[in-house]
């Protein structure tokens, strides 16, 4: 019986290392999936832009039957746009670290 | 030696011709029925009995909500709650639908461009759409961030367009590519294991393994293609650069 009484008197004690607890373990997790989806992310943004433009130059080449003119310059944008993207993607994980921390 | 690719071959259950248009329920939308009817039932069952103190179906059907939340939170913050429902139902209907695939004679539509590709069209339109509903004619300065000089815009824009117009692609490419990649290894080591006779258990070794693998993959991918969704449409929504 005292140790029921012990134990609902330290009670919001106990509740508040329990939840700080909790937060840690929950941070631990989001910074683990964070860190595979950034792993996954980058390489596939910086790629699929270069993808894209040559898949639409292609298209256009062959409407226009311009040979390889529409597909050379939309790969050029797509690469740029691929570094546009990693920059931005690394901009905003720089953003999430420093509010982590 | 069996093909490989065999397994990912449509079939058509009920053929349907409307005009030019091939109509016909196949096998990839039998498994997307399976996938929805499973969902479903097991969410109705999970939580037939809602009650204060959850039983472990309702705690487990509670938990998967929490987790879709606690993403959204992070990504679009307090804007993101009215998107749940709809992250939600991508996010199980992806994850169960790659983990249905691995079950012998199913079909993993994930791993087809065409079925993936149309979601991710639909995440695509509707960035645009919140895009627009929330900024306004402001959205259109993505592809033109405001400062620059004007006779950057016919650098910028086509950049911007492109950019855009990757993310749908690079979603679908992810999840389509390690789903097919899974099930072909998983092919590839299964022949071997009736072909090498009495060593077959090194290749049946091989194979339990990459199916653990497979199983925390299909989920990842899951992972991976909603939160990526969530961020995209963060980006729609938000003003900043």
């Amino acid at each position: 019986m005292r140790e029921s009484g012990k134990d609902i008197t330290d009670i919001d004690a106990r509740i508040a290392q329990l939840k700080q607890k909790q937060a840690i373990s929950k941070h631990q997790k989001s910074q683990t999936a964070k860190f595979w989806e950034n792993a996954v992310r980058v390489a596939a943004e910086f790629v699929a832009p270069i993808f894209v433009g040559i898949s639409i130059g292609y298209l256009l080449d062959k409407c226009f039957d311009t040979r390889i003119f529409f597909m050379l310059i939309l790969a050029i944008f797509g690469l740029a746009a691929g570094m546009l993207n990693v920059y931005r993607a690394a901009k905003q994980m720089e953003k999430d670290i420093h509010r982590s921390e | 030696m069996e093909n490989p690719l065999e397994q990912f071959e449509i079939k058509k259950l009920f053929p349907w011709q409307v005009g030019n248009v091939d109509l016909s329920f196949t096998n990839s939308s039998l498994c997307m029925i399976v996938t929805v009817s499973v969902i479903v039932l097991s969410l109705l069952l999970a939580l037939r009995k809602s009650a204060i103190v959850p039983t472990k179906g309702q705690a487990f059907a509670e938990s998967i909500y929490d987790f879709i939340q606690g993403m959204i939170g992070e990504t679009l913050g307090h804007e993101g709650v009215k998107f749940v429902s709809f992250i939600f139902t991508l996010f199980t209907f992806i994850a169960v639908g790659n983990m249905l695939g691995l079950l012998p004679y199913s079909f993993t539509f994930t791993s087809h461009i065409a079925a993936v590709g149309t979601l991710s069209l639909f995440c695509l339109l509707l960035n645009i759409y919140f895009g627009i509903k929330h900024r306004g004619l402001g959205y259109f300065r993505t592809f033109f961030p405001e400062g620059l000089p004007i006779f950057m815009a016919p650098l910028i824009v086509p950049v911007e367009t492109l950019s855009l117009l990757a993310k749908p692609f690079s979603l679908t490419i992810r999840l389509a590519v390690n789903m097919s990649v899974g099930h072909i290894m998983l092919e590839v080591l299964g022949t071997f294991i009736m072909a090498m006779g009495l060593f077959g258990f090194i290749p049946l070794v091989a194979d339990m393994c990459i199916i653990m693998f497979e199983l925390f993959v299909t989920l990842l991918q899951a992972y991976i293609y909603t939160t990526l969704s969530c961020v995209y449409l963060s980006q729609a929504i938000s003003d900043e650069e």
